[in-house]
């Protein structure tokens, strides 16, 4: 009988491609991981990721591929949550280079499979793509319309004044 | 699909680790983006500069002007700073100024006739005032900062505020809280689980010290801790963490004066009480103790400096048996010692032997500094130790034992002792702190002649002091959260509110992170320069 590291289990995504990879790798989903103990039998059952297509969940099990030795998260890595933005290793940070579309479809499966430290690396990657710019070049990088009118935007400017000190 | 086709939980998972300014940029944006940045600013505004910059007035006119905003404040950070110099003001700030007092007088008149009576009119101190009356959901206030941001320019332009200043915020919230029904009919601090008052230079996570003199860098005058203080911050029902540097007895010796009508034994549901370089004496700290109900953490360090009142006498033993209540509670103490640089006997600090610690059942995690004495031959200064040294007289239950002292060469004799101790208590680790010189070499060393050991190097942060460390512990010795851990974790938490905001480090750095950044050859722990008798 193959050891839980050298099973495999089959994942099928939304628009219904069947992927197979290691139990291991797949295990870092919390998602995944419930479903394969509430089967208790993996390897046979296709699982379903209703919300990823193949694309999304083939990038995503990358990263956990990458990472599948990674201690498991703690509860702590939940509560300690605002950490800063520029911390990302290397590996990641090429990893979370793809176009907007595909960065925001990471964020969402991760989300949607609870796999919190990519969902973490994720956020900072976006964090990171608005940190130290102005208003008009965040809309720029995230092609985002001003739907302010110059009051309310004068407004919101008196209101948050003393964030911008420092 | 783009940024703002995601949930707002991810965004506000992704604001959440902006810093203010950005967040402030952010907020400018557009509506949609705005309301969640909103959310992220408003939940830890950590106010830098009050006074002339502006940023304390300018939030608190926000916040007195737009509640669901006030509404969104769970913790507040200010720094007490004050820039001295002749910044003119501008029209604006003067304008808001006025609009403060204003405010005050109209909505809330209890809390505006304290503060003309008991503080001085500076804008910063209306403004926290004002913030604190509005933000009904406040769960930790800190007042200083511990994190000190070395690089910032403006530093070095900067004093602290007059001492009315912190006088008066403790004193309102304190005094004033509990009688002033704010606008969703709470009283203030009903919701507050943490305080912190500390001063830069003795920092949990950094600080600096003045390098001729050792004593602080700015001109700082430690707070004066009075009895009617302190029996109304015994009180605050849901306070569970209380942590401050540089509190003194008061001038007027109230302690003395009232402890006979305000002492009521075991009124503060307080578990971790954090006095650090107190000028407090053991009349004050017995005090404190004899209010809590059921401590867990209990950390003091006594100090002699710039600030040392020769009639506090502080004598360890006169409030040992108020330690020895906690037996069933208690997990963490740690007594620290300031070298004494008077010329009077004012500390008194020896305890007796390890076994003194025996009635402490639950403790796990002792820690022992003994500032200027030297490792070579005897532990401890024999004149007056805190406790008379045998390591092997520590109780059983003592996972965690850490010993701190500063720039004194590893004793190979310590070791021999630390790993006896080990040896008959597998789950125990040992840190020795402030050893010195340390190097890979020696680690290899040890490595070899004590097999089944690990030797690793960590460091410390404390009190503004980086120091490299050995943690000696048996290989497979099963870890578990020590009470250190869980201090660790509470004072994570309290900051972890403002890690968007300025540098944070970790208290202690992992034994193997920190050696990976070593190479061999000798290490000079960042031992600040201390005054020695």
């Amino acid at each position: 009988m193959a050891s839980e590291g050298e099973q495999t289990v089959k994942l099928v995504s939304s628009d219904n491609v069947e992927i197979v990879t290691e139990r291991k790798v797949a295990e870092r989903s919390m998602l995944i991981k419930n479903m394969i103990e509430d089967l208790g039998a993996p390897g046979e059952e296709p699982i379903p990721i209703m919300n990823v297509s193949e694309a999304v969940l083939r990038k995503v099990l990358e990263w956990c591929t990458h990472h599948k030795n990674d201690p498991a998260p703690s509860q702590d890595d939940d509560a300690d949550s605002r950490k800063k933005t520029t911390d990302i290793e290397d590996w990641d940070q090429k990893f979370m280079q793809v176009d907007q579309e595909m960065l925001f479809e990471i964020i969402l499966a991760a989300n949607y499979m609870d796999i919190k430290a990519l969902l973490d690396v994720g956020c900072k990657t976006v964090a990171n793509m608005i940190k130290g710019k102005s208003p008009e070049e965040i809309r720029k990088t995230f092609n985002i319309q001003n739907d302010f009118t110059p009051e309310e935007e004068d407004q919101i400017r008196r209101e948050n004044e003393w964030a911008e000190d420092r | 699909m783009g940024l703002l086709d995601l949930p707002e939980e991810i965004l506000l998972l992704v604001c959440q680790r902006l810093c203010q300014p950005d967040l402030y940029n952010a907020c400018l944006t557009c509506k949609h983006l705005s309301k969640v940045a909103a959310d992220a600013l408003y939940h830890s505004p950590y106010l830098q500069h009050l006074g002339d910059t502006g940023s304390g007035t300018s939030l608190s006119h926000t916040v007195s002007t737009n509640l669901s905003h006030a509404r969104l404040i769970r913790h507040l950070r200010f720094n007490y700073f004050h820039d001295t110099c002749e910044t003119p003001q501008t029209e604006s700030k003067r304008q808001r100024s006025y609009d403060a007092s204003l405010v005050f007088e109209e909505q809330v008149p209890l809390l505006w006739g304290f503060i003309k009576v008991h503080c001085e009119m500076y804008s910063d101190t209306l403004a926290l005032c004002l913030i604190l009356y509005y933000a009904t959901r406040l769960e930790s206030l800190m007042l200083g900062s511990v994190l000190y941001e070395i690089e910032s320019t403006t530093e070095e332009r900067l004093t602290l505020t007059p001492f009315q200043f912190q006088d008066a915020m403790f004193f309102l919230l304190l005094k004033m809280g509990p009688k002033l029904a704010r606008p969703n009919g709470s009283s203030l601090c009903d919701r507050l689980t943490t305080i912190i008052l500390m001063d830069p230079r003795v920092g949990e996570t950094g600080g600096e010290t003045d390098g001729e003199t050792g004593g602080p860098k700015h001109d700082l005058r430690p707070f004066e801790f009075s009895a009617d203080a302190a029996s109304t911050l015994l009180r605050l029902p849901t306070l569970k963490t209380f942590i401050a540097s540089d509190l003194e007895d008061d001038e007027d010796d109230e302690f003395t004066a009232n402890e006979r009508v305000s002492l009521q034994p075991r009124i503060s549901n307080i578990t971790t009480l954090r006095l650090l370089n107190c000028n407090l004496s053991s009349r004050v700290i017995r005090y404190l103790l004899r209010c809590c109900k059921a401590l867990e953490s209990f950390h003091w360090t006594v100090t002699c400096g710039p600030f040392w009142n020769p009639e506090v006498n502080v004598v360890f033993a006169d409030i040992w048996p108020e330690i020895l209540y906690f037996a069933q509670s208690l997990r963490l103490l740690a007594l620290y010692r300031e070298p004494c640089t008077c010329e009077y006997p004012c500390t008194s600090s020896h305890i007796g032997t390890y076994d003194t610690l025996l009635p402490l059942q639950e403790l796990q995690s002792l820690v022992l500094e003994e500032s200027g004495h030297s490792l070579e031959g005897d532990l401890y200064d024999e004149d007056d130790p805190i406790v008379d040294h045998d390591l092997q007289e520590l109780p059983a239950n003592i996972k965690d034992f850490v010993y701190i002292t500063y720039g004194y060469e590893s004793s190979d004799a310590l070791i021999d002792e630390v790993v006896m101790a080990c040896q008959t208590r597998p789950a125990m680790r040992v840190e020795l702190c402030g050893l010195d010189p340390v190097d890979t070499t020696y680690l290899e060393k040890l490595r070899a002649k004590y097999p089944g050991f690990s030797f690793d190097l960590s460091t410390r942060r404390d009190r503004g002091l980086a120091q490299y460390c050995i943690l000696v512990r048996q290989e497979g010795r099963q870890e578990a959260e020590s009470a250190a851990d869980a201090y660790d974790k509470i004072i994570a938490a309290a900051y972890a509110p403002y890690a968007g905001q300025a540098p944070r480090s970790r208290p202690y750095a992992t034994a193997r992170s920190c050696e990976a950044k070593l190479q061999p050859g000798l290490l000079t722990p960042k031992v600040v320069p201390r005054i020695r008798t």
